[in-house]
């Protein structure tokens, strides 16, 4: 203090004297309040704050001023936009579009973090889960809806899965690629040892039912799904039954807990913009839980097999058959491109598919030949040729009006067979049974014998059954014939019932009552004057018509896919695969009839006369006991004609798009990738192609051309609805 | 001076060596599916609670804690690696109003810094060149005195015939240079524009000068020239202690940004 110019010259003073900065040299300076405290001062002073004094309190301001815009913008309606750390992406900013909704960030954001629960819902108790299941968001409730109560208890995974589950209905695993652990610890056993070299099996096409989802009170119990992943379907069966017997398996595997726990967000990082890429992770990535490590696509990645895999179809079709063959014969160039590419749909591999409808790829060539073959209709009914005479004078207990009333015209010896499926009519009526009964399964009635009693009973049988066929549908109608087939409690006696039904279906019971006046009430004189005509040129459209040639109700089909018919040969593949499910091998007469009229049906000779010849290219309606019949029964009755299409909502582990492919000039043959390997197809199951090798991939897909992002080829979520 | 580019050398070595374990860390964590956000994130806290430790090293000055040359060049190194650190965090471009403030707040501390390490590395050459090194305290009374001066050899001129034409250049352009302080542009920028154009004005008037007149000439001259080195002395002290303040500010703000904003990412954490 005895230099008191000394004292401003240190740094630490807060204040100085007012004067300073004009230079006038002070003896005192200000004092503690801040005021001048010279007073020998002639001039004004106002002390002055120093740079130490900004120093010290400009932080603490911009401090204040920092927590103060926080706590204004705390009470803002615009709050949550404030905070949020980006915009969302498009898909999910529609779904909460209203940017003051009190309960924006809360639809994907636990409100309260301590109320999470454990990073798996699925691992928790099983029926604490079926409690929760009614106050849970489903997928059809939008997230905005349910209760903050409700969406509190739920990870924010949970809340992803809670919409998305409608479209991947295996999130809810929340494993890698949505696979239960068991079933990748297979594979990657598998995979283990096909490094050693030593790959016991092949990976296989399964089908795998999904399990883990039943243990999730966010999901409904999805559809069984297809992978095209290779996985024993007995291991999945087990762990199904291990979940669905316990309920807790994650949580009692803590072996798996990693790979079990798998959130949303490890791969998918919202508010990162409006077009961010949601789906976008890097390749390494991929890796991280892979088993075999590569550097690139073309170096390393593991050779296809059996790719593309093939796909079970109900057509049967040889391509080297067309090719060499058909095609040949017509000198049609055959173009890959006629048959499997339609540029106004898209199919899971863009706008190419196995086959396109009948009317764009067959009908050219196929038309023809399906028109002949139908062009004399299928008998539904014939007036067997029996000798009226010869049984009268074998003493022959048929009445007298029968006799008098049966068709000169078949009256003459016994002859013919009776059509299949007028068995199937006689064998709705107790009459015609026991005609059917003293005849082969083939109906033929030259193998009866007049001098035999029990034939000549049956012959007496089949004439009255086939007169009160025609007589009850002429009279009451096709219900009243159909409820034969009702039982005492009501029920349906199906599959038979549906055959005769599908019979029946269509044909105009005045067409029956016409056909008896015509053939057994001469009273009536109908049809003496008809011309004969023949059933293709007289329908040539398709119909049902009285045959007065054949003396028979016959239809003549539209030509493919015409209903009737295919009505008729469902439900004789519905009877065949009846038969077949049956355990016990006693089958009563009309029993193996029925069978056996079911074959004949669908042989490839068609309905009794080679209409139709649908089973040449329909084997799968042909065919029992087979896996193809197991095909062909999946999905409606209508689907087992249809080629089976994979479903657009499929997702594979693997992902193909010919789009891209045939612009480029090399590629636009598609025989450059589908080459024949020499052999021809047994079935639909059995590709006539060779694999495809990852080198005819990797000469595009590098990062210099095409790309070789693991993304782009595979799928990480495999499902399907 | 070998020395000292030695010195330089292996902490650029250094801090470029964390920067690749860094980097090298992060990928080995992303390949993993890990949460790299998470460990840049706190890299980041631990690098700037780090480049806290100089302030407080600057109180401490009683403990023995090393140098604080060295402690500022520690300083300066680690506010690289925060940097490489950051746009490893943010990435580009910064999505969010609040990251979008945070980030903006520490690219401003970044340059404050670098400004800060560019002021401190250049000030002291610079006041050498520009003369005795004069207490920042002190600069204001030595104008004053100059400015008298300035004002007497006027007021001496105009007494006379030969220079009365200096004492009107005087009252006219050099009054005020000699009265007031430098503005703030000055301060941000010094240069000589205003000290050349004034010496070429005094240059143009001695013609109208007598030998007594351009002996006064002369003094202005020399007059300008100190009172221009005193505000060159001002401007760079000011500037020196001024960018520190500017850059101590913005820590605590960004400080409490980044507690609310670990809040935040601890509040909406997925899972």
């Amino acid at each position: 203090m005895s230099d008191p110019i000394k004292r401003y010259r240190r740094p630490d003073q807060q204040w100085k004297c007012g004067l300073q900065d004009k230079g006038v040299l002070c003896t005192a300076g200000p004092d503690h309040l801040h005021r001048c405290s010279n007073p020998n001062t002639d001039q004004t002073c106002h002390p002055r704050r120093t740079l130490i004094w900004w120093r010290r309190y400009l932080p603490v301001a911009f401090a204040a001023i920092t927590v103060a815009i926080l706590i204004t913008t705390a009470n803002m309606p615009t709050h949550r936009e404030i905070i949020a750390p980006g915009p969302l992406t498009l898909a999910h900013a529609q779904l909460i579009s209203n940017p003051q909704d009190p309960h924006r960030c809360s639809a994907c954001h636990s409100d309260d973090p301590s109320s999470n629960p454990s990073p798996n819902p699925s691992s928790t108790d099983v029926s604490a889960s079926s409690n929760e299941h009614s106050t849970s968001p489903t997928s059809d409730q939008p997230i905005s809806q349910v209760s903050e109560a409700v969406l509190a208890k739920h990870s924010q995974s949970d809340r992803c899965i809670s919409c998305h589950s409608r479209d991947m209905p295996h999130l809810a695993i929340r494993s890698a690629h949505d696979l239960p652990v068991d079933v990748l610890d297979e594979m990657t056993a598998w995979v283990k040892q096909r490094a050693k070299g030593t790959p016991s099996t092949s990976m296989p096409v399964v089908l795998v039912s999904a399990p883990a989802a039943a243990n999730n009170n966010l999901q409904d119990q999805p559809e069984p799904m297809a992978l095209a992943t290779g996985v024993d379907a007995t291991t999945l069966s087990q762990t199904e039954q291990k979940k669905n017997g316990n309920g807790n398996e994650r949580a009692t595997s803590s072996s798996n807990k990693a790979s079990n726990d798998l959130a949303c967000s490890t791969c998918h990082r919202e508010h990162q913009g409006p077009h961010h890429d949601l789906q976008a992770i890097a390749s390494s990535r991929c890796q991280a839980c892979h088993q075999e490590s590569f550097k690139s696509f073309a170096n390393g990645h593991p050779q296809f097999e059996n790719y593309p895999a093939p796909k079970q179809s109900r057509i049967a079709f040889g391509h080297r058959k067309h090719q060499d063959s058909h095609f040949t014969k017509t000198s049609t160039a055959f173009d890959c491109r006629a048959c499997h590419v339609d540029t106004n749909s898209r199919s899971n591999v863009g706008q190419v598919f196995r086959s396109l409808s009948y009317e764009t790829a067959c009908a050219k060539c196929h038309d023809g030949s399906i028109k002949s073959s139908v062009s004399e209709g299928a008998i539904v009914f014939q007036v067997p040729s029996i000798d009226v005479e010869g049984l009268a004078k074998n003493n022959a207990a048929i009445s007298k009006s029968l006799s008098e009333q049966w068709p000169e015209e078949a009256s003459l010896m016994l002859d013919g067979k009776i059509p299949p499926l007028m068995q199937w009519l006689l064998m709705g009526e107790s009459e015609g049974s026991l005609a059917l009964s003293g005849l082969d399964l083939s109906g033929d009635l030259s193998k009866l014998r007049l001098d035999s009693q029990a034939d000549r009973k049956s012959l007496v049988s089949l004439a009255t059954a086939s007169r009160m066929i025609l007589e009850k549908i002429g009279n009451s109608g096709q219900s009243a014939f159909a409820q034969r087939f009702v039982s005492n409690n009501g029920q349906s006696v199906a599959p038979f019932d549906y055959g005769i039904r599908a019979i029946l279906r269509g044909a105009p019971p005045d067409l029956f009552r016409t056909a008896f006046e015509t053939w057994f009430d001469s009273s009536k004189q109908i049809g003496k004057q008809w011309k004969l005509l023949k059933p293709g040129t007289h329908l040539s459209d398709g119909g049902w018509m009285i045959d007065k040639n054949r003396l028979s109700i016959s239809y003549v089909p539209t030509g493919h896919a015409d209903p009737w018919l295919a009505s008729v040969l469902e439900s004789a593949n519905d009877l065949l695969e009846a038969d077949r499910m049956r355990s016990d091998s006693n089958r009563e007469q009309n029993e193996i009839r029925k069978v056996f009229i079911a074959k004949q049906l669908l042989s490839a000779q068609g309905v009794g006369q080679g209409i139709g010849r649908c089973a040449e290219c329909h084997q799968s309606i042909a065919q029992t006991n087979s896996t193809v019949t197991q095909i062909a029964l999946q999905g409606q009755a209508q689907d087992r004609w249809r080629s089976k299409r994979v479903s657009t909502a499929t997702r594979s582990l693997t992902k193909f798009d010919h789009g891209p492919h045939l612009i480029q000039p090399q590629l636009q043959s598609c025989i450059a990738c589908h080459a024949f390997n020499g052999e021809q197809p047994k079935y639909s199951i059995h590709s006539e192609f060779a694999n495809i090798k990852i080198e005819q991939c990797a000469s595009c897909h590098h990062p210099q051309a095409a790309g070789d992002q693991c993304t782009q080829c595979h799928n990480y979520h495999a499902s399907q609805r | 001076m070998i020395a000292s580019r030695l010195k330089t050398v292996r902490a650029v070595v250094v801090t470029c060596g964390a920067v690749a374990i860094m980097l090298i860390i992060y990928q080995w964590i992303d390949k993993q599916l890990g949460r790299t956000d998470y460990y840049t994130g706190f890299t980041l806290l631990a690098a700037s609670i780090g480049l806290m430790t100089l302030s407080m090293r600057k109180k401490l000055i009683v403990l023995p804690l090393g140098s604080v040359a060295v402690w500022q060049q520690v300083h300066q190194y680690l506010g690289l690696f925060a940097v490489a650190t950051f746009m490893m965090h943010a990435g580009f471009p910064v999505h969010g109003i609040l990251e979008t403030a945070l980030s903006v707040i520490f690219v401003l501390i970044s340059l404050s810094g670098s400004v800060g390490w560019y002021i401190n590395k250049t000030t002291p050459r610079k006041l050498l060149a520009a003369g005795q090194a004069v207490l920042r305290e002190d600069i204001a009374t030595m104008r004053r005195s100059i400015a008298q001066q300035a004002y007497h050899i006027a007021l001496t001129a105009a007494g006379k015939i030969e220079s009365a034409t200096l004492a009107d250049h005087y009252t006219q352009r050099l009054s005020d240079f000699f009265s007031r302080r430098r503005s703030i542009a000055y301060c941000l920028v010094p240069t000589g524009r205003s000290r050349r154009e004034l010496l070429h004005g005094l240059e143009k008037v001695s013609r109208h000068l007598g030998p007594e007149g351009r002996s006064c000439k002369q003094t202005l001259s020399e007059l300008v020239i100190a009172k221009d080195d005193l505000d060159f002395q001002w401007a760079m002290q000011i500037r020196l202690r001024s960018w520190v303040i500017f850059h101590v500010s913005l820590v605590w703000s960004f400080f409490i940004l980044v507690a609310y904003h670990i809040y935040l990412v601890y509040r909406y954490k997925g899972g």
